[in-house]
C-alpha cells in the first residue's frame, strides 16, 4: 500500500526531548506520508490527521515543497508536546547540509535529510518573527531553535 | 465476505504491516489508510495488495470455530 495522488503531504513530527529535537511518528521516526485532494485545505488535513493519529499538535506548519515521485510534496513540521510521544519510535534530529537550487531552478536531488534540517531552520526563523509561533514554543523551544538559526541571523539576535 | 481459512499480509510502505484473517486484514488496512494516511482504499484494492500466506491456522488464543463468525488468524 502506497500513498498516492498528484498532491501528499510530507509530515515531520517533532518534539523537545529535554536539552534536544527529535523525531517521531505513527510510521516511524521518518517522513510521514498523507494523501491530499483539492477539497480539504492541506493544513486542515494534516491537522485532522495528526490529531487523530497522534493527539492534538502544538504547531503545523508547511515549511517547503518539491516535485517528487511524479508529485507535488509539500513538507509540514509538526510540533507536538513531549507527552504525546508515548512508545512511538524517536530519534534526535541530526544536521544536513540544506539541497541548495540554482538561481532558477530547483536542487537535482532533496534527500530526507536535508528536508529535515529546513523544517527546524524555518521554525527557527518563525519563532523570532511569528507572534503565533513565539507564542506556541517556549524558551526551551527557543534554545534548541537558536542553533538552526543561520549566522548572519544569529549576529543579530 | 469469508474468510476461507486463507491468512493474509498486507504492507504498507510506512513499514506497518498486518497479518490475519481476510476480514481482520482488511479491515485493519482501510482503516491504517484512512487513519494515517487519509486514503480511500475498498476491500478490493487492499486484496488486490494483499499476500496470500496459505492456510489459516487458528492462534492459541483464539477459541476453535464453533460453527460461526470468522476463524482465527
Amino acid at each position: 500500500m502506497e500513498v498516492e495522488g498528484p498532491v501528499r503531504a510530507e509530515v515531520f513530527v517533532v518534539w523537545r526531548n529535554v536539552d534536544h529535537l527529535e523525531l517521531t511518528g505513527p510510521c516511524g521516526a521518518a517522513p510521514w506520508i498523507i494523501e491530499l485532494d483539492d477539497v480539504e485545505h492541506p493544513l486542515e488535513v494534516v491537522d485532522r490527521i495528526v490529531r487523530d493519529a497522534v493527539g492534538p499538535p502544538r504547531l503545523v506548519h508547511s515549511t517547503s515543497w518539491r516535485r517528487d515521485r511524479g508529485a507535488i510534496i509539500l513538507s509540514f513540521v509538526v510540533v507536538i508536546d513531549a507527552a504525546l510521544v508515548g512508545d512511538l519510535p524517536s530519534v534526535p534530529i541530526g544536521r544536513a547540509i540544506l539541497a541548495r537550487s540554482t538561481a532558477t531552478s530547483a536542487p537535482l536531488s532533496v534527500d530526507f535529510e536535508q528536508v529535515v534540517e529546513h523544517g527546524p531552520r524555518h521554525m527557527a526563523w518563525l519563532v523570532q518573527d511569528d507572534p503565533v509561533v513565539r507564542a506556541e514554543l517556549d524558551d526551551e523551544w527557543r534554545s534548541q531553535l537558536a542553533a538552526f538559526v543561520p549566522e548572519p541571523f544569529r549576529a543579530l539576535g | 465476505m469469508g474468510n476461507d481459512g486463507v491468512s493474509l499480509r498486507t504492507k504498507c510502505a510506512c513499514g506497518w504491516e498486518m497479518t490475519g484473517g481476510e476480514d481482520e486484514v482488511v479491515a485493519a488496512t482501510i482503516d491504517h489508510g484512512r487513519r494515517v494516511h487519509n486514503m480511500t482504499a475498498t476491500r478490493e484494492q487492499v486484496l488486490e495488495t494483499a499476500e496470500g500466506l496459505g492456510p489459516e491456522r487458528p492462534r492459541p488464543s483464539t477459541p476453535v470455530d464453533r460453527g460461526g463468525g470468522r476463524g482465527g488468524g
